[in-house]
């Protein structure tokens, strides 16, 4: 600084006598000291030496080494060890009084320049005054943080208390901060509480706390370690981790190695919880916008995670909000980006779209899996054409089959707008089933793999593509039954008798006793049998009955009294009256009259012989109650195990019916049951309805009474009677666990004709919904539909009926979980809406307005879309009802001009989202 | 699949193998279980192992678990439990950084 300037930063004395005292004004001390807290040190040190200068007095002197003292720190802190000891030397030559003032700098230098000997040195004299004792310990509790260098000093001897408990501070501090640690790690018997470094003990044990997640605990050792020692620096970063207030109470920014140790250890966990938490609540709810702020929020709490962490919760993340149809765009946009589509991620989105169950999904899950295929191949979790890929490629094609085929066009053609012309494979992505099937067999030839692609090639291909595929079977499984039964059916189909007669053989060799291989002999001898007595070879045939009669029972007589009546169908056929006699007797004596004229007539029927049995006639209102139905029931068990239709004559029908009326019929459960079956078949609705008044007033098989209720009641006049029987039957048969029956109950439901071929039946599915089965069936439900129906005791007929006391309570019981109202249509949100498919046959409500008052639009509605009618029935039906004439005769007429398709139940409407269909993008690569 | 069932181990935990054992391995991991967990001493933790075992043993089930075990409706904190969420041990290092500022 120049004269000029000291002379304009020196104040001239304010008096006189000041001045003349101490040499310094107050303001010119005062500055100096201002300086020095402003850690201005070099300004303040050249005015104190100026003021030294001008005045050598010991207050300018005490100035001036305070200035030389807070110099030499400066100099400490920028770490210039060598010059702060330079000036600290020069000092203390210049001012010996001042030395006591500056050892704690000499101290500060030796420790910084390593020399920590040399400070703790005078600890190793007993005699040392406790003055100096305690001015080095408060200097190694504020100062000192190299416990190994303080352990390791040799100006002390090992055993000094000072070196052992630095070392096993140091050695504790190792542990605890690398690794779960032991009680007695953090014991530290060695540091007393005296000790200048018991801080370390309490910040020791704080930190062992923090790791077991003992919180509490550690903000109490927390709490015991003094402000001004060098553990305590680690305060800030505590309350940061503990996510506690500081101890200041005022927020302190972190410095870089503050933050950082918060970063490496803090306890994020809960706060990822938290946000995941969000996210799931977020998905429930079903809310875009929540999902996607959820999403984001997680993804930065999950930071601190492993990169393969994230990449998994992008993944989940990304299928279960795509799952709640947000907007992949904006998921991707919160998660941080496109989740990395591997083996794993494909699977998972695979498997997403399985569950949301609609076919579009089906179809998108189908790709996925492609994906998967060809990924997990890739990452080598499997070899291609490996167990895996043959169950995966299984899976994958009854995924397929669920598909309708328009819709897989659409895809395969949207497919083809993404790729070159030359690249394009339209199976690439989407292989047949077929296609599917064939590699899942050559590479787990299972016989479920077999059988579904056996069953896929008889629905949708040639015979000559189910009989290849029936003959690999056999090749690649030489023991399997199935094949075998299903080549011999084909055979026969193709009239190839021979060679259906070798394949029972070998099925025959492989298993007589299969219960199935039995049904298909008999079947095939009888229809062996039935075709030569048709063709007048009546020698071949009773070769045939031969082989028949060896064919081992399940019931008794049941061979012989088939055996009976074929042989009666030969000797008509022959005009052997005697020999027809003869074998009349015979199964009068094995089945009673009843079921032995039921069974030659339907016998003689199959033959061709019906002229022989035009005169035969037995007056079923003679017969006894029991009797009969006995007889028929019988009769028809014989006739199902053989494969026969047994009907009953029109005649029989109110014998049967005033038998059934019985107060006490005769017929046991299983009986009556079989009678309603065949009134059905004989198109009786009445008659069937009445077994099921006396089943039901008979109890004890309620279930399969409604159900034969349900199919008997007019859909036209009584279809929510219909839907509460079959409701209530479902529900109990699961009750039951009868499965049998509940299958059957669901195949009806899904229009599943048990016996194909059939012409339509009163017990056919008549727009029954198949939603049925989705039904919650509370109880009381239950009981109100049973409890009605048992006191509904007379047939509903045609005409307008009352609706049921529990209509309401059936209505109610929807299922209302989002797949069944997905499935409805439902959804609300995300886009689903019913497509109509624009069938020509649409009709107006009003051309079928009934005069009566109510309109069997909706009904012919869904007869003419399921049985595939023209409008002209339809017309025709309409107006033989109004006519006036007989519903049944009416149907029978016009719907017995008509030959149906029975079998594949139809196939589900397909759904247009709002969305595009999810065709993955060019960029995937070989996928397509 | 019910999110709220309980979740049922995976066996290749519950066996303590890596997927994609072979048969050997998976028989020689069962008897080791088998010790840790007799029947009349463990009989929850035996039934465990033993589904597990039966599940593995058969190479068709095997590849079903393998290919479709996964659930995407499975709870999100299930991705990190036990990962990464444990106040985590950084060395002495990052702490003595702290002590060594003034």
């Amino acid at each position: 600084m120049s004269r000029k300037q000291n002379r304009r930063n020196s104040p001239a004395p304010s008096t006189a006598a000041e001045a003349a005292d101490t040499g310094l004004l107050p303001q010119e001390i005062a500055r100096v000291r201002e300086q020095i807290a402003g850690r201005h040190s070099k300004t303040a040190l050249q005015l104190a030496k100026d003021l030294y200068k001008r005045s050598a007095t010991s207050d300018s002197e005490a100035l001036l080494t305070d200035a030389y003292k807070a110099r030499i720190n400066d100099l400490l802190k920028l770490g210039m060890t060598v010059e702060a000891k330079t000036l600290l030397g020069i000092v203390q030559e210049r001012f010996p009084s001042a030395l006591p003032r500056l050892t704690e700098l000499g101290r500060e230098i030796s420790a910084q320049d390593g020399k920590l000997e040399e400070v703790v040195a005078p600890l190793a004299d007993p005699e040392l005054p406790a003055g100096d004792r305690e001015l080095i310990e408060t200097f190694l509790r504020q100062r000192i943080h190299d416990l190994p260098a303080l352990a390791g000093v040799s100006s002390l001897p090992p055993e000094h208390s000072l070196r052992t408990a630095a070392s096993a501070l140091a050695a504790a501090f190792q542990a605890v901060t690398s690794g779960p640690v032991d009680d007695a790690v953090l014991a530290l018997p060695e540091v007393s509480r005296r000790s200048p470094l018991a801080p370390w003990k309490a910040l020791i044990r704080a930190i062992g706390c923090y790791y077991r997640r003992e919180d509490e605990e550690c903000h109490r050792w927390l709490q015991t370690i003094p402000i001004d020692s060098v553990p305590a620096r680690l305060l800030p970063a505590f309350s940061a981790m503990l996510r506690t207030k500081p101890v200041s109470g005022a927020e302190v920014k972190l410095s870089l190695a503050e933050e950082k140790l918060v970063g490496l250890t803090a306890d994020h966990g809960a706060a990822l919880r938290a946000a995941l938490t969000s996210l799931e609540d977020a998905l429930h709810e079903r809310k875009q916008k929540q999902v996607l702020d959820a999403a984001r929020k997680a993804m930065a709490a999950s930071q601190h995670c492993r990169p393969e962490v994230r990449d998994r919760l992008r993944q989940h993340i990304a299928v279960r909000a795509d799952a709640q149809q947000v907007s992949r765009l904006a998921v991707e946009s919160a998660i941080g980006g496109a989740p990395r589509e591997c083996a794993y991620y494909l699977r998972l989105q695979a498997m997403g779209l399985e569950e949301q169950g609609h076919v579009d999904a089906h179809a998108e899950a189908a790709l996925a899996w492609a994906g998967f295929r060809r990924e997990a191949i890739k990452e080598k979790w499997f070899a291609s054409g490996g167990l895996e890929d043959g169950i995966l490629s299984l899976h994958m094609g009854q995924l397929i089959e669920k598909v309708p085929e328009e819709l897989i066009d659409e895809i395969r053609a949207e497919m083809g707008n993404y790729r070159k012309p030359r690249d394009w494979d339209k199976n690439d992505g989407l292989p047949s089933p077929g296609a599917l099937y064939e590699r899942a067999c050559k590479a787990d030839p299972h016989p479920e793999a077999f059988q579904a692609w056996l069953s896929w090639a008889r629905k949708n291909e040639s015979g000559a593509l189910a009989d290849e595929v029936a003959e690999q079977w056999r090749k690649a499984r030489a023991t399997d039954i199935q094949p075998l039964l299903y080549l011999m059916e084909s055979a026969e189909k193709r009239a190839a008798f021979k060679k259906s007669l070798k394949y029972l053989e070998e099925a025959e060799n492989l298993d007589r006793l299969n219960p199935e291989v039995r049904r298909d002999k008999l079947r095939l001898l009888l229809s062996a049998a039935l075709r030569h007595m048709q063709q007048r070879k009546t020698h071949l045939a009773l070769k045939e009955i031969e082989q028949i009669e060896t064919i081992p029972e399940v019931r008794p007589g049941e061979i012989a009294s088939l055996a009976a009546a074929l042989r009666w169908s030969a000797a008509a056929a022959d005009r052997d009256k005697a020999a027809q006699d003869e074998q009349e007797a015979q199964l009068n004596r094995l089945m009673g009259s009843v079921a032995a004229h039921l069974l030659i007539v339907s016998v003689a029927g199959k033959a061709e012989m019906l002229f022989a049995v035009s005169s035969k006639v037995l007056k079923a209102a003679k017969i006894p109650a029991a009797e009969l139905l006995a007889g028929v029931a019988k009769a028809r068990a014989l006739g199902e195990w053989a494969s026969i239709p047994i009907e009953l004559p029109r005649e029989w029908i109110d014998p049967l019916m005033a038998s059934m009326e019985l107060p006490n019929c005769p017929a046991d459960a299983e009986q009556m049951l079989v009678v309603g079956e065949a009134a059905l078949d004989g198109y009786s609705a009445e008659l069937a309805y009445t077994v099921s008044v006396a089943g039901l007033a008979k109890g004890g098989a309620n279930a399969e009474f409604l159900f034969l209720r349900a199919r008997s009641l007019p859909s036209s006049s009584a279809s929510v009677r219909r839907e509460g029987c079959l409701t209530a039957s479902l529900e109990l048969a699961r009750r039951e666990r009868n499965t049998a029956l509940a299958g059957g109950i669901l195949d009806h439901l899904n229009g599943i004709n048990s016996s194909p071929g059939k012409r339509w039946r009163p017990g056919s599915n008549f727009g029954d919904d198949p939603e049925i089965a989705s039904r919650a069936v509370p109880p009381q439900l239950l009981g109100k539909i049973l409890e009605e129906e048992q006191t509904l005791k007379k047939f509903p007929g045609y005409g307008f009926n009352e609706e049921p006391k529990y209509a309401e309570d059936l209505n109610a019981s929807l299922c209302d979980c989002p797949k069944c109202r997905a499935r409805r249509g439902e959804t609300g949100t995300g886009g689903y809406e019913f497509v109509d498919d624009g069938d020509e046959d649409d009709f107006e409500d009003d051309d079928f307005a009934h005069p009566g008052g109510f309109a069997l639009s909706e009904l012919l509605k869904g007869l003419g879309k399921m049985m595939g009618l023209s409008a002209a029935k339809i017309k025709e039906l309409e107006k033989a009802r109004a006519n006036g004439e007989d519903p049944k005769t009416a149907m029978d007429r016009i719907l017995g001009e008509i030959s149906f398709e029975t079998g594949a139940p139809e196939t589900p409407k397909r759904r247009k989202t709002e969305k595009s269909a999810k065709v993955p993008p060019p960029e995937q690569g070989s996928l397509f | 699949m019910n999110q709220n069932a309980l979740p049922i181990p995976d066996p290749y935990d519950v066996l303590g193998l890596v997927p994609g054992a072979d048969d050997e391995q998976i028989r020689a991991a069962y008897l080791a279980k088998l010790k840790q967990f007799p029947p009349d001493r463990s009989p929850a933790e035996f039934e465990q192992v033993r589904d597990a075992y039966d599940l593995l043993r058969d190479r068709r089930r095997r590849a079903q678990h393998t290919l479709f075990s996964v659930n995407p409706e499975a709870p999100l904190e299930s991705l990190v439990d036990g990962k990464d969420n444990d106040r985590r041990f950084a060395g002495p290092g990052p702490w003595l950084a702290v002590l060594k500022e003034r």
